[in-house]
């Protein structure tokens, strides 16, 4: 069999779509399954009317679409592995209609890869791939019009801004090199209409959308989760409009070697790019995350067994998932703790939500969904946050405003029986009969009066308890903690036991005759770390087969017996 | 060819048969259908824009809205959207439009009794300007200033934040309904006030040395010389009371003048004592006394005994000064009153009234009432309070029609109601601003509040105002 260049072109197009889907699949895949939830989509004439009616608008409501299946990251790999593709076949099948050698289409792979290398920041949104995508098969589809060419560029070029937004200016690139290559009769008249199609979408923008910013509507502001989308990527935009302008001046060549080494360099430089612009913190935090939205508390501990997280995102899910499966007080010290900011973050209405939500702080978990919600660059509604407030909603027995989401949620493709699914919830269940009516104030810094509060109103909430103990622990509040304790009935777990044996030590506490019993393994092992303290001087490395105890987190080498 | 003419003959007597089915064997029902919004029995002004509504159990319905020689036929799976040219006609034949409705529900069609919408010729201004913001508390999303025109459905943005990422729009004011005399507030980082006078627009700095930060709760004099504002230090604390979500507290507020014309500051002791908090002003319609609302000064830990009262002091337009010592109007009756609000006439001033506080929108309990200023009778006005939070209120111009915001849809997100006043203390039952999409409501979490009636519309360039310089304003 002949090799062509068209098949070297191919090959080295599926080697990329498979090393695309590959990294998405295998490495980053929490990060597809997070995305999923900070968009909506719904299936109804109304979202659909919002969506168009915006420039990009078209690009936008597909990629929506096309992100639900994030939540199978398999999909999401496929969909991002796909649109790479279309974009490398729209710019071969583009050029095919003047007549350029296929031995030069192997440099496509470039835009194609570089545009699916800014997905793994998770600022980049696929409307930008998506959007490109459009345009590009939009210029190829302007390539068919062989009559009146002029008559139609000026309404296309307003339905291709509307469809694909800023990119249509890759549109108008490649329309206007088409017609400089293919020599088009009237070429000046032709390039003068297309450039004035172009600014006519200036002047319509400044009609229309006169609140909407330039940035936004015309460098790809909605490519991007926040409104200033790096002006670099939007120049390189014309990257598709300059590798084919290249394309068509650059001669024939025989030689087959010499695509194939720049598919080669294109693939290994994708290869070492995926790996370089990966950030192994944010997924390991998104994967902690997503778990414990869906309450797979195992999973989480189990995640966390395996390799210690990281991250203080990771750390709160983490404690989180102990609470809930009731093993903080056994496995606390058994990871790094990084105070009460391993149990609540201060300013962060993400995993805080997670927390709050779970300790049954209905009004503060729709708090931190809201603002979250609202603190959404690109003015989205996440699906999770929708979630989340119907739960909340129908926990504090606000029925008219769970019935609102409820009902929102009906039309996305994969909550459509939320309602169900919340109300054979047994923790919002339980929630909703016994919800919250004390009056405080939620503010961090008074985390541990407000655990105080949440025991004192779920006293049998194991969680909770856990939370409030181990929350004067992690601030070494070691008095607080006894009296804490004493209101808890001194539960026995292995380190409420250590902190009893440390009460001890410091004289604070009768070892016998009054509660809490101090227990004499614990006391062994107690007295055997403080020699070893005293030995070493409290050197962390001569102490660490006591990494996991209070009086290591504690630098405990002082007793007042 | 005889076969194909007798096929086609069939054909057509068939499809005109299944067309001509009229409702099925009907069941009578006594009461409404269910229908949201509920228009059953409200009064309208004649310019307003179509009532469209749906009813949310229906798999069909047929309706039909009747009144003078005139009538409407409607037929539809849930959505009713009656068409604006056939709905104009319809109100300027009749003064009470009969609706007939009869509703599929789960194969079923059912006849309910007729309702009626009652058309009033009472003037109302042409337009209503309010803010659209989701219902967060520290970040704002996408939101912005709004008119929307009552006679048809058409909205137009007077700012959106959009053009400045991050940053609240708020505190929209106008003298009298006027679209040409305004002010409205941007808060973070593009933050002034925006003064739209005749003359032109400016940008301002309202915070100064000896007052505690930028101005805030507008209200124009008569004159349009003065707009009073109060001036607060606040803080906002979220509660974990099921029943209560948030309150907001003054630390300090004061009450200030601002001069329009010398574009500066006019500060009077009274309405500045230390241990007092004032805030709320409100001229009144002749311009000779300020209204607005106090309370003793306590600290946020005790915000539930924070009670403000209603007073009133005279003020001197041509002096740009207070003239005399405040005069208890109305105590709460251990309640705490917000948002006095006096009618154009001069007749009846409408206030808020919850258990405390001055956030009355957070407060469930918080109601509307009148105080008539004529012999000072005070009463809730029953018509028109619900269950849940009705709180920021303004008159139409004519003194006939009252906008207020309530959160009786679905708990949180506010809505704005419109209510026709007799000019006897009495009102009719309200109504909410209809939308196109009569399913709006259900699937927006935008809230409406801070509803004015506006005369016209407001044509104010966003772009150029943000281009503008920032100007500092003076103590005089």
């Amino acid at each position: 069999m002949k090799i062509k260049p068209s098949y070297i072109f191919a090959s080295f197009l599926g080697l990329l779509a498979l090393l695309i889907a590959a990294f998405y699949f295998y490495v980053q895949p929490y990060g597809l399954r997070f995305a999923e939830g900070q968009q909506l989509f719904l299936f109804n004439t109304a979202f659909l009317r919002d969506s168009l009616l915006h420039p990009g608008g078209a690009a936008e409501y597909i990629s929506r679409f096309l992100t639900c299946f994030f939540r199978f990251p398999a999909a999401g790999a496929l969909i991002i592995a796909t649109l790479a593709t279309l974009l490398a076949l729209g710019l071969c099948s583009f050029c095919r209609q003047f007549s350029i050698s296929s031995f030069w289409s192997i440099l496509f792979l470039a835009p194609t890869a570089y545009y699916a290398l800014l997905l793994v920041n998770d600022h980049y949104l696929i409307t930008g791939l998506t959007a490109l995508v459009l345009a590009v098969w939009g210029a190829r589809a302007f390539c068919c019009i062989n009559k009146y060419r002029g008559l139609f560029i000026l309404p296309l070029a307003i339905l291709v801004w509307m469809i694909c937004g800023a990119c249509v200016v890759v549109w108008i690139g490649l329309i206007l090199l088409y017609l400089l290559v293919t020599k088009s009769r009237g070429f000046l008249w032709l390039a003068l209409v297309t450039i004035l199609s172009y600014i006519s979408c200036f002047i319509l923008a400044d009609l229309l959308f006169p609140q909407l910013r330039f940035n936004w509507l015309f460098q790809g502001g909605q490519f991007f989760l926040y409104p200033n989308f790096p002006i670099g990527h939007f120049l390189l935009l014309w990257a598709v409009v300059i590798v084919s302008a290249i394309l068509q001046k650059l001669p024939p060549m025989r030689r087959l070697y010499l695509p194939a080494i720049l598919g080669a360099v294109m693939v290994c430089g994708s290869l070492w790019a995926f790996g370089k612009l990966h950030n192994p913190l944010k997924e390991e935090a998104y994967s902690y995350y997503v778990e414990c939205r869906q309450a797979n508390w195992e999973k989480v501990v189990e995640m966390g067994q395996k390799k210690s997280p990281e991250s203080q995102y990771s750390s709160i899910c983490l404690n989180l998932a102990l609470a809930r499966s009731g093993r903080l007080p056994e496995n606390l010290f058994d990871y790094p703790q990084r105070e009460l900011e391993g149990l609540i973050a201060a300013n962060d209405f993400l995993y805080s939500g997670e927390v709050v939500y779970n300790l049954g702080m209905s009004n503060e978990s729709a708090h931190a969904a809201y603002e979250y919600m609202m603190s959404r660059a690109d003015h989205q509604y996440p699906v999770w946050q929708l979630c989340r407030l119907s739960q909340t909603a129908y926990m504090a027995s606000d029925d008219a405003l769970a019935r609102k989401y409820f009902d929102i949620l009906k039309d996305s493709p994969f909550y459509g029986d939320w309602e169900d699914r919340v109300k054979k919830d047994d923790f919002c269940n339980k929630l909703r009969e016994n919800p919250l009516r004390e009056d405080f104030y939620f503010d961090v810094s008074n985390f541990s009066e407000i655990l105080k509060t949440l025991h004192n109103h779920y006293t049998q909430d194991i969680a909770i308890k856990d939370y409030y103990l181990c929350s004067l622990l992690l601030i070494k509040d070691i008095d607080g903690f006894y009296k804490a304790a004493e209101s808890c009935g001194f539960p026995s777990n292995k380190l409420y036991k250590q902190a009893y044996a440390m009460l001890y030590a410091l004289g604070k506490i009768p070892k016998e005759g009054l509660l809490p019993v101090v227990d004499n393994e614990v006391m062994k092992t107690l007295d055997s770390y403080i020699r070893s303290y005293e030995s070493s001087r409290g050197r962390a490395s001569a102490l660490t087969s006591y990494r996991n105890t209070l009086w290591y987190y504690m630098n405990f080498g002082q007793t007042g017996r | 060819m005889k076969i194909l003419r007798n096929i086609t003959l069939a054909v057509f007597l068939a499809l005109t048969a299944v067309c001509c089915v009229s409702v099925p064997e009907a069941v009578t029902c006594d009461g409404f259908p269910l229908m949201e919004p509920d228009y059953t029995f409200v009064t309208i002004p004649e310019n307003i824009s179509p009532l469209n509504f749906r009813f949310p159990d229906a798999d069909g319905f047929r309706v039909k809205l009747s009144g003078g020689n005139s009538s409407i036929e409607i037929k539809g799976k849930k959505d009713l959207r009656i068409p604006i040219s056939k709905w104009r006609n319809l109100l300027l034949q009749t003064d009470t439009v009969l609706v007939k409705a009869s509703v599929n529900i789960e194969g079923q069609w059912q006849s309910y009794s007729p309702f009626c919408f009652y058309v009033s010729h009472e003037p109302i201004a042409p337009y209503i300007a309010y803010r659209k913001i989701n219902p967060g508390y520290e970040k704002f999303g996408k939101m912005g200033l709004y008119t929307r025109s009552l006679s048809d459905f058409g909205e137009k943005p007077i700012i959106e934040n959009t053009l400045m990422e991050g940053s609240c729009v708020n505190c929209h004011s106008f003298a009298s309904g006027n679209p040409q005399t305004m002010q409205f507030h941007i808060r973070g980082i593009e933050g002034s006030t925006i003064l739209k006078t005749p003359e032109g627009v400016e940008r301002l700095n309202t915070s100064t040395s000896k007052t505690l930060g930028s101005c805030v709760y507008p209200y124009w004099h008569p004159s349009e010389q003065y707009i009073a504002y109060s001036v607060n230090t606040t803080r906002q604390s979220f509660l974990n009371n099921v029943d209560e979500v948030l309150e907001v507290c003054d630390l300090a507020s004061d009450i200030v003048i601002f001069d329009v014309q010398g574009r500066n500051l006019i500060l009077d002791s009274l309405l500045m004592q230390n241990d007092v908090f004032e805030t709320f002003p409100a001229f009144s319609p002749d311009g000779r006394k300020l209204y607005y609302c106090a309370a003793a000064a306590l600290e946020p830990g005790r915000f539930r005994e924070i009670k403000y009262a209603l007073y009133e002091v005279d003020f001197d337009p041509s002096l740009g000064r207070l003239t005399s010592s405040p005069r208890l109007l109305y105590d709460g009756d251990g309640q705490s009153v917000s948002f006095p609000r006096p009618s154009p006439d001069g007749r009846y001033l409408m206030f808020t009234r919850s258990s405390f506080g001055n956030f009355s929108i957070w407060h469930r309990d918080a109601d509307l009432w009148l105080l008539d200023l004529e012999t000072g009778e005070k009463k809730p006005i029953n018509e028109i309070n619900s269950q849940d939070t009705e709180s920021y209120h303004a008159w139409d111009p004519s003194s006939s029609w009252v906008v207020f915001s309530s959160r009786r849809g679905d708990g949180l997100h506010t809505r704005l109601y419109l209510s026709l006043a007799d000019g006897r203390g009495g009102f009719t039952k309200p109504f909410v601003l209809p939308q196109k999409d009569p399913s709006l409501y259900d699937r927006s979490i935008l809230s409406y509040n801070v509803p004015e009636f506006v005369l016209g519309e407001v044509g104010l360039s966003a772009k150029k105002i943000l281009k503008q310089h920032i100007k500092n304003i003076e103590i005089r």
